[in-house]
Formats: C-alpha cells, structure tokens, sequence
C-alpha cells in the first residue's frame, strides 16, 4: 500500500525536482535578465498565493474529496507550467507563473491527509517516512538533469516541459490507482 | 461523534485548539522555511556567479538532497525503532549537518573557488 503511493509520489517529485525554486529563479534571470531583487518579489507573491491556496484546499476537500482535489488543481497548475517559457514577454511569463503556484501547493494539504488516511493508524509512522524518503530521492536526482538542459540555451524551456508533462502523468496514475480508494472520513459521508 | 469545531478558515472534527506544542512547531516551521525562501531565490545565481556551469549547479542540488534523503532515512528508521515516546529526539543531527554544509560552502567559496586556476575573473 505504501509502496503503491510512493511510486507515483516519487515520480511527482522527480518532476518537481526539476524546476526547484532557485531553478525557476535562475531560469529567469537567464531568459529576461532581472535581478535577484525583482526575483525574490516574484516569489514572495507566488509563495503568498501558495499558502492561502494551501488553507483553500481544505474546505475544497471537503466538498469534492482529497484525490479530486489532488488531481483537479494539478493537473491545470502543470498545464500552466508548462506555459510559462512559451510566454515571450517577462509580466507574461510572471503572470502564469503566479497563476501557477496560486493552485500548485493545493495537492500537498491533501496529499498527506490522504497517505494518513489511507494507512492504517500504526503504520502512519512508516507510511510518512517512506513516501517522504520516495520523494526525496525523485527530487534528488532530477536537478542535475535541469543543469544540463540549462547548459544549453536551445534546451532552456525543457524542464518545464518535462516537469510539467511528468506531473500531469502522476495525476493520471493517482486517478488511476487511487479513485475508488476513499480515506475512511469520505466514505463514511457517502 | 463531536461537533464540527469552526476554526474560521478551518473546519473539522479533528482540529484542536492552539496549545504550546503547536505554537512551537508553527515556530520551527516559520523559521526554517524563512531560511528556505531566503537561501532559494538567490542560490542558483550566486552559484552561477560564483562561476559554477549549470550542469554543476544541478549536480550540487542533487547532492545536497541525496544527503537530504540520507537524513530523513536515518531519522525515521530512528524514530520508528525508539518508538512513539521519543520521536521529538532524533532531529538533533539537523544543525550539525546544517553547520557543515555552511562551513563546507564558506570555505569552499572563498578559498577553493577564488584560488582556482579555473575561477574566471568575474569572482572578484
């Protein structure tokens, strides 16, 4: 059971890894030329944006569950994503980024409501540990892949790319695998 | 079943009311995710300044999280073997780590990379 969610949560890392935030900081400094200043504004608002969405995924959980939530708000937060270096101007680029990280955190609330609630109470402890050394270990490896493709100018965009796509493959895999699953407080409500 | 409790933006049967614990881990958190943002924006260009190829800014990454994922192994095999009880002990080895990987970088940067025959000029 723990394996089962790890795989794909590890997958979900991997993708993520690869766009790290002083990736994605970096990137745009490349690609427009800013400043660490203007960079570190970017994100204050996107991380911003990222909390208040994280407290709106609860009340979005309860009413359509933790795995359509999961899914529903990742898989357009990826699409965006993978918009983002399409975007030929800097407050485009910017303006989906934002958009991006204001529904990307929303799976990660949910996402750990529903390793716990899924495993049964003793093997909570595990079932943390795994799925969170499953994800680090995705994300440890995929950095150096993003230094490559940032090595060459040609290649710039592909992480997102890559990133992206891999993650809305995770969505899939987690509908997939996990939809009829219901954490006990779901299926007690239906 | 007791009543859903109204925590304002949060409802739930299983939300408690603020205690002491909590407001320490809240704390924790802040900081350390304070640290996080502080480090992340900037860490990537000062790499590239500094005059690390990207290919090297990646592989670095992936170190430093291959030694991340290294802890959290160490730790929760600990915490699973020391039992419920003592689960709040084995984050010590944290700041250790931390403060090697800082003594690490800051010597790393100031004397392998400025005395490099490699260093492009830029460094200065």
């Amino acid at each position: 059971m723990v394996i089962r969610l790890g795989a794909p949560f590890a997958l979900d890392a991997f993708a993520g890894g690869l766009i790290v935030q002083a990736m994605i900081a970096y990137w745009f400094h490349i690609k427009f030329g800013i400043d660490a200043g203007i960079i570190g504004t970017i994100f204050f608002g996107a991380n911003i944006l990222a909390g208040i969405s994280a407290l709106l995924a609860v009340r979005l959980a309860n009413r359509i569950g933790l795995i359509n939530t999961m899914v529903f708000t990742h898989v357009p937060s990826n699409v965006l994503l993978i918009l983002v270096p399409l975007m030929p101007t800097l407050p485009l680029a910017v303006t989906v980024l934002l958009l991006r990280f204001s529904i990307s955190q929303m799976d990660v609330p949910t996402r750990q409501s529903y390793t716990m609630a899924v495993v049964s109470p003793d093997e909570r402890s595990a079932a943390s540990g795994v799925t969170s050394i499953a994800r680090s270990l995705g994300a440890a490896i995929s950095p150096s892949l993003a230094g490559i493709f940032f090595a060459v100018p040609a290649l710039l965009g592909v992480p997102f790319f890559l990133a992206g796509g891999l993650k809305i493959v995770y969505d899939v895999l987690l509908y997939r695998g996990f939809r009829a699953m219901k954490p006990p407080e779901e299926a007690f409500r239906d | 079943m007791r009543a859903p409790r109204d925590n304002g933006f949060l409802k739930g049967d299983n939300m408690v009311p603020m205690n002491r614990n909590l407001l320490i881990l809240f704390s924790t958190r802040i900081i350390r995710l304070f640290c996080y943002g502080f480090l992340s924006v900037v860490l990537a260009l000062y790499l590239a300044q500094v005059g690390l190829p990207e290919q090297q800014i990646g592989l670095l990454f992936t170190l430093t999280l291959v030694g991340d994922a290294g802890i959290s192994l160490r730790l929760t095999t600990s915490a699973r073997s020391r039992g419920t009880l003592k689960r709040r002990r084995p984050p010590k080895p944290n700041p250790t780590d931390a403060c090697w990987a800082s003594i690490a970088r800051a010597t790393w940067s100031s004397d392998w990379v400025r005395h490099s025959p490699w260093t492009p000029s830029r460094v200065d």
